[in-house]
């Protein structure tokens, strides 16, 4: 089933290779390169998933994260992080965010195609049970 | 009691004292010293050119001033000093005597109204207390505590060090400082913001300091330059790409077009959304 997906990073070359490999999954892809953008697609579309690159602008990429789960809930369990730096110590980050899979960068188009595809059918899954 | 000893050293080499100015007589400047607040300290300016140039680039909480500095009592620049910086606590230490009391009434119609009068009431405990007072009107001390009211359950120590971080120096002020500043060890600091469902405490020292730049450019007298350099930011493209990073503006567009309740409500609801409570 095609997802709308959005990819929010600050490096081009990185946000297009996502977009290839998510277009290649069959859903529509949306970008965002800061968190501007991210705001104004999120406040005029409904997306169903999110990558979101830690390292964003002044790495606030978590802070966007959680900002995101918090004023959209039907987010919580479909964001996928990315990052160019080892993951944080545990208890470092809320519960909700450490909940998120994380994706080292380089992303192996296969490990995205995997993550992806749980956190949609995760959330197919919720959405029956709460319905 | 060994163990915390090198912490200790370490976070004492890191406390700065926060400057206020004395633009007062060189006579006068001593009783100052007296009665400066605990992690304070008194910056001198001996001309009126002189003061604004240290209000403009130095991180001064607070102003001290004399109609007398210039010799004749004036209260023309005092008032200047109130349009362009009016965040700044102006507070008058000047002489009771006939030349100095027109001044006084002026600048009291002009709504400069805090006044120390010396060998009246310039005694230490007295001038300590009144610029303690004065303090709390402050830029920092006011938009820290506005910004603070939006982090739940945020520990005294560190909202106090989250005010220290506004004067911190340097373009990106670590989280080992502000834990530094807050007796934690960075550890304990980023697990206290992480249970209380906080960004990091690199995430929110960047916005309590962009949002603290915003506070100082609604005052007409500073440029962007004057902010960075009162921030310690080494560069001002810095700065400027966090205004961008954090309003999707510059620090300019910013300053026209947000007060300071529509930059804390922006940042509030971007970065600091509560989390949820989920019935049981």
């Amino acid at each position: 089933m095609s997802a709308r997906v959005l990819i929010v990073d600050n490096e081009p070359r990185h946000c297009r290779a996502l977009a290839r490999a998510v277009r290649a999954l069959q859903h529509e892809v949306i970008t965002a390169g800061d968190i501007n953008a991210a705001y104004l697609v999120l406040e005029e579309r409904r997306v169903d998933a999110v990558i979101l690159h830690l390292q964003l602008g002044s790495a606030m990429g978590e802070a966007l994260g959680l900002a995101l789960m918090r004023q959209w809930p039907h987010l919580v369990g479909r964001l996928v992080l990315t990052s160019s730096e080892p993951a944080p110590a545990a208890g470092s980050w809320p519960a909700e965010l450490e909940r998120c899979p994380l994706l080292q960068r380089p992303v192996a188009p296969a490990a995205l195609a995997r993550t992806l595809g749980e956190v949609l059918t995760a959330s197919d899954v919720r959405k029956q049970d709460s319905a | 009691m060994t163990a915390n000893r090198p912490f200790l050293r370490h976070r004492a080499s890191l406390l700065r004292q926060i400057p206020l100015l004395a633009a007062v007589p060189a006579e006068r400047v001593d009783r100052l010293r007296a009665g400066a607040p605990e992690n304070y300290r008194w910056v001198t300016a001996g001309s009126w050119l002189n003061a604004l140039h240290v209000i403009r680039t130095c991180p001064i909480e607070l102003a001290v001033v004399d109609p007398l500095l210039g010799g004749a009592p004036r209260t023309l620049e005092i008032e200047r000093l109130r349009q362009h910086f009016p965040s700044l606590p102006l507070v008058v230490y000047t002489v009771l005597a006939p030349e100095t009391a027109g001044v006084l009434l002026d600048l009291g119609r002009a709504g400069i109204r805090r006044v120390i009068l010396h060998r009246f009431e310039d005694a230490p405990g007295a001038l300590r207390e009144t610029i303690t007072r004065e303090l709390e009107e402050s830029a920092s001390q006011r938009m820290i505590g506005e910004f603070a009211a939006a982090l739940p359950e945020l520990p005294e120590s560190l909202r106090r060090a989250l005010g220290a971080m506004l004067h911190a120096t340097g373009d990106n002020p670590t989280v080992a400082a502000l834990a530094e500043q807050a007796q934690l060890t960075r550890r304990t600091c980023e697990r206290l913001f992480a249970r209380r469902g906080l960004p990091s405490p690199k995430t929110v020292v960047l916005l309590a300091r962009v949002l603290y730049a915003h506070r100082l450019l609604l005052d007409p007298g500073y440029t962007v330059e004057d902010v960075a350099a009162k921030l310690g930011y080494a560069r001002v493209r810095t700065l400027q790409m966090h205004f961008r990073d954090v309003f999707g503006l510059t620090a300019s567009e910013v300053r026209i077009s947000l007060s300071s309740g529509d930059a804390l409500r922006l940042v509030v609801q971007r970065f600091l959304q509560a989390p949820r409570r989920v019935a049981s």
